[in-house]
């Protein structure tokens, strides 16, 4: 059996019927504060970001006026209403990165790249600030991230720069095994056009992959005989090969398509020289064979004689108390090869230059070291000259 | 509660009194059920309140910010001088006229009202300090939104508590909920708040308020978060600390820090009682005047104005040298001088901060200089140098270290964060005995509480006041007749019952017992209803007050055995408490009995 439980007071009543009124009111004045709290800061927050949108748009002009301090000065103030936008962080990296700031840029970019560390342009821009602080490494890492990130739009081409922007750091770097791989990569990334092939030759001959190059210049010519750039790209990556006659086909169809281009025509020239000089040359006759190592002999003394130093002038008519000057002397492997040379001419003055079965080796050999001798010591050849220079590379088995 | 649970003694009562006694008993453990009820629901209501509040107050400040400094970073140089300056004339006027309960950072008004006052901050006060201190920090004076969030939190849930009629006791509980709520939302730091409240406005953890706290922290956070987003006050760079040796140099922040806060709080202290003690019209002027140096100060170094959170993001990403950094350190502690100490309303916790923030990138970069391979980035060093400011400054240790934990959101700064505040503390401390909460209160004729010598008071313990036992112990198996014998002189006897069992008996009584022919009689049997609470070494002493009763003295047993290791009287304890501060020349024999 339970007791009755107790009427309540009709304070405690009167008490709760108030604590229910203050606590609906309280509830009340609680929703009234949200919705006036709300409405205060959407207007502040449209403010703000119009406000942000000004100094970005400010700072975006900055940039493209070459002002990069006051592009960083407009992006900062962007950023003072509007911190969690990546756009204006993106456009304070780059102004500061342009302003020679690469601390600071580095350090904006590394926030974004913790965000978004697959962002192409967050990568590329890294890459940038690396590249410009000379960490190498870190510059490539971070183009490759940015050739396989993430772009918002055009991607293909956003790629393709990049990449070009790579191999261009990696050939300023000295990189060029890294540079052909990267050039190789992006052949097989763009689209088959003549141009694109050309331009990806002339990147391969840049750091001497002239295999390759040779074969994208002939890929163009495929798509036109007659394209110029192609042609004497072709020639160029053939004279390299050490393909001389190959050269010269292509060279001489440059220089017909312009007769007075600078490029192809001095090129042709020294191919038709090395083509005339080799007596190695396929097919050349025996007589031929000899009347060419006699010539390149004499091309070779004419080289040896303007290299060696001349005899002191004496004076004229006079004799004079002081005895005249000793020249000065010759380099040693110069010299040597000077008293081997009045031997040959002794010989071939004699007819008995091509006396036993390796006196061409020996007469061409000798050829050789008198280009390669005086080369080094009076400076690039040309001209003949430089013809047999390249001919005595072919022979010691490398191209140009 | 302890007042229903009081007995009464129906037997005495008049007819009819009974049941006006029980009804009154009721009623009153109705209103205590009530209140308990309403309070935890309070403490998110206050905390949801105070958190809006503080969300609009931030706004406001942003808004007037941008309009009276102009959009741009650095502000217009023609309005520098003039806009804090004219703006200063508006609050002097406004705080003389109309809100003069608005003065001051908040801190120690909140205090007041909870010690002095049972809780209650006008709703004027409230509103001035919102009008006023936004209007201040808005127009560049160096000073912050935290500590006017605080007043303003807790001016409103006295509000609230005043509408629901709550009693003085609820009513002083409450203020601590707003103030937790208020700066919880202003620095988007829960854990630092709570710590706060609890170090510097309550001063104890009590378990009964420090839930409520909680949740009123947490309401006030998510209501800031919601309307002003989840994200730090600062994005902070990644930090290693890669070479223990690098404490070393984080120790040496530690000492330039403090001295820095030093003197900032010496100034302070030094320069506010003068201003006070000027004529009352000067009140119109000061702040008017302390704006004007702050736009001056401004012309040439614009980061001191406003509260100054950009500058720390700057510092942070190190876009100073670490000799700009010191130049703008002593402009920023001078910039806050001027402001706080001209009366005009808005905090110190943020100036507090900047100043740190300055002062550890200057240490930090200074040292990286000196020493490269030790000393790592300024970042590090800049969050330090807020810890060590706020430990300095505002001599709240705990705070400081969880505030920069929280606000920066990384815990790997812990390790350099614990020992440079530590050494900033100490030397602030050791300089300057008073902190400066507590030196402006005694400036404004308060006598409040100071949280930290409370921290430090003495904390006395039974083994002060425990002596030999002067009489002998008895047993159970004694008879009354030789009780009486053995206690000779002495007016009262322990008698041990066996293990853990004590008991006590006035000699008069055992006298009356012989007379009564009870002599022979044991005195377990005597005493067998009887039992004397018994003390340990440890226990604080005033554990002897609230279990002696009417009892002269108590046994203090040891924890494990329970064996005998002396007794404590009323008048050692009395004696005890009145020589605190000196030792009690029984307590060595004591001690030596444990």
């Amino acid at each position: 059996m339970s007791t009755p439980t107790p009427p309540t007071p009709p304070s405690q009543l009167r008490q709760a019927r108030q604590d229910t009124v203050a606590l609906a009111v309280l509830i009340a004045v609680v929703l009234i504060g949200f919705a006036v709290t709300a409405w205060l800061v959407r207007r502040y927050d449209a403010v703000r970001a119009a406000r942000a949108w000004n100094w970005q748009r400010d700072g975006a002009q900055a940039l493209q006026r070459g002002q990069p301090r006051q592009a960083a000065e407009d992006y900062r103030n962007a950023l003072a209403y509007n911190s969690d936008n990546a756009g204006y962080q993106f456009g304070l990296g780059t102004a500061l990165f342009q302003s020679g700031e690469l601390n600071q840029a580095r350090h904006y970019f590394s926030i974004l790249w913790q965000q978004t560390p697959q962002s192409g342009p967050v990568n590329l821009s890294l890459a940038r600030v690396e590249a410009k602080d000379g960490n190498a490494s870190a510059a490539v890492r971070y183009y490759h991230n940015a050739i396989y990130g993430l772009w918002q739009s055009n991607g293909a081409a956003q790629r393709e720069a990049a990449r070009r922007e790579l191999i261009a750091f990696l050939l300023r770097e000295g990189e060029e095994t890294q540079a052909d791989a990267e050039i190789l990569a992006l052949g097989a990334t763009l689209p088959p056009t003549a141009a694109a092939r050309i331009a990806i030759g002339q990147q391969l001959l840049a750091v001497g992959d002239n295999h390759h190059a040779l074969q994208e210049f002939q890929a163009a010519l495929h798509q036109g005989a007659n394209n110029y750039a192609a042609l004497v790209g072709a020639g160029r990556a053939s004279f390299r090969l050490a393909q001389y006659a190959q050269a010269r086909a292509y060279l001489q169809r440059a220089v017909r398509l312009r007769p007075h281009d600078i490029v192809a025509a001095p090129l042709l020239a020294t191919t038709n020289e090395v083509l005339e000089l080799d007596p190695y040359a396929f097919g050349v006759s025996r007589p031929e064979r000899d009347e060419r190592v006699r010539r390149d002999l004499q091309i070779a003394l004419a080289r040896l004689h303007r290299c060696l130093p001349a005899p002191p002038p004496t004076k004229a008519g006079g004799k004079s108390s002081v005895a005249p000057a000793a020249p000065a002397p010759a380099p040693a492997p110069l010299a040597k090869l000077a008293a081997t040379g009045q031997a040959l001419q002794r010989q071939m003055a004699r007819g008995q230059l091509f006396r036993g079965p390796d006196a061409v080796s020996q007469i061409m050999g000798f050829v050789f070291q008198v280009e390669q001798a005086t080369a080094a010591t009076c400076g690039a050849p040309t001209g003949s000259d430089l013809a047999l220079l390249l001919i005595a590379r072919q022979r010691a088995g490398g191209g140009q | 509660m302890s007042t229903a649970s009081h007995g009464a003694r129906p037997g005495v009562l008049p007819p009819g009194a009974g049941a006006e006694q029980a009804n009154r008993r009721a009623a009153r453990k109705w209103a205590a059920v009530r209140e308990e009820r309403l309070f935890l629901f309070l403490a998110i209501v206050i905390g949801v309140i105070a958190g809006l509040a503080v969300v609009c107050f931030r706004v406001v400040i942003g808004w007037l910010q941008l309009y009276l400094l102009g959009s741009p970073l650095t502000p217009l140089a023609h309005r520098l001088p003039l806009v804090p300056a004219l703006v200063g004339l508006v609050i002097g006027a406004l705080l003389v006229l109309v809100f003069s309960g608005a003065r001051g950072s908040g801190v120690n008004q909140t205090k007041a009202a909870l010690y002095i006052y049972d809780g209650y901050i006008p709703f004027r006060t409230v509103v001035g300090k919102f009008i006023t201190s936004a209007l201040a920090i808005g127009s560049g004076q160096s000073l912050g939104p935290e500590d006017p969030s605080i007043q303003m939190g807790a001016g409103l849930a006295s509000l609230v508590g005043r509408k629901l009629k709550l009693s003085r006791a609820r009513m002083r509980l409450l203020a601590p909920l707003g103030a937790a709520a208020g700066l919880a939302a202003a620095f988007n730091a829960p854990i630092a708040s709570i710590l706060f409240v609890i170090e510097e406005v309550i001063g104890q953890w009590s378990m009964s308020i420090l839930s409520a706290v909680v949740l009123s922290a947490v309401a006030g956070t998510v209501v800031e978060r919601w309307f002003l987003g989840a994200h730090s006050l600062f994005t902070v760079p990644p930090f290693e600390l890669r070479n223990p040796v690098e404490l070393a140099a984080y120790a040496g922040l530690g000492v330039v820090g403090g001295f820095a806060s030093l003197a900032f709080v010496k100034a302070v202290i030094w320069l506010r009682p003068k201003l006070k003690a000027m004529p009352r019209w000067t009140q119109y002027f000061q702040p008017a005047i302390g704006g004007l140096l702050v736009g001056i100060i401004a012309i040439w170094y614009p980061q001191v104005l406003g509260a100054g959170y950009i500058i720390i993001n700057q510092a942070l990403h190190a876009q100073f040298l670490w000799t700009t950094l010191a130049i703008l350190a002593v402009m920023k502690i001078l910039a806050t001088l001027f402001s706080f100490t001209s009366g005009t309303p808005g905090g110190m916790f943020a100036p507090t901060l900047v100043i740190g923030a300055l002062v550890g990138g200057a240490v930090g970069g200074f040292e990286h200089l000196l020493f490269p391979h030790i000393a790592a980035g300024v970042s590090a060093y800049v969050m330090v140098g807020m810890g060590v400011a706020f430990a300095g400054i505002l001599r709240a240790p705990m705070t400081s270290v969880f505030m920069i934990i929280e606000i920066s959101g990384s815990y790997t700064v812990v390790l350099p964060l614990l020992i440079a505040n530590s050494i900033a503390f100490f030397i602030s401390r050791s300089f300057q005995h008073t902190p400066i909460f507590d030196a402006l209160t005694h400036q404004d004729g308060l006598d409040l509480p100071s949280m930290e010598e409370r921290r430090e008071e003495e904390v006395l313990h039974v083994e002060d006041a425990m002596q030999p036992p002067t009489s002998p112990v008895l047993q159970w198996s004694d008879t009354v007749a030789s009780a009486l014998t053995a206690a000779g002189d002495n007016a009262f006897v322990l008698v041990h019952g066996g293990g853990a069992r004590w008991a006590g008996i006035p000699t008069a009584r055992l006298a009356a017992l012989v007379k009564d022919g009870m002599g022979q009689h044991r005195l377990g049997e005597v005493l067998a209803a009887s039992r004397l609470p018994t003390l340990h070494p440890d226990e604080p002493l005033e554990m002897f007050l609230r279990e002696a009763g009417d009892a002269p003295l108590l046994p203090v047993v040891h924890r494990a055995d329970d064996r005998l290791l002396g007794i404590a009287t009323l008048s050692g304890v009395l004696a005890t408490y009145r020589h605190a501060d000196t030792p009690v020349p029984a307590m060595q024999s004591q001690k030596g009995l444990a």
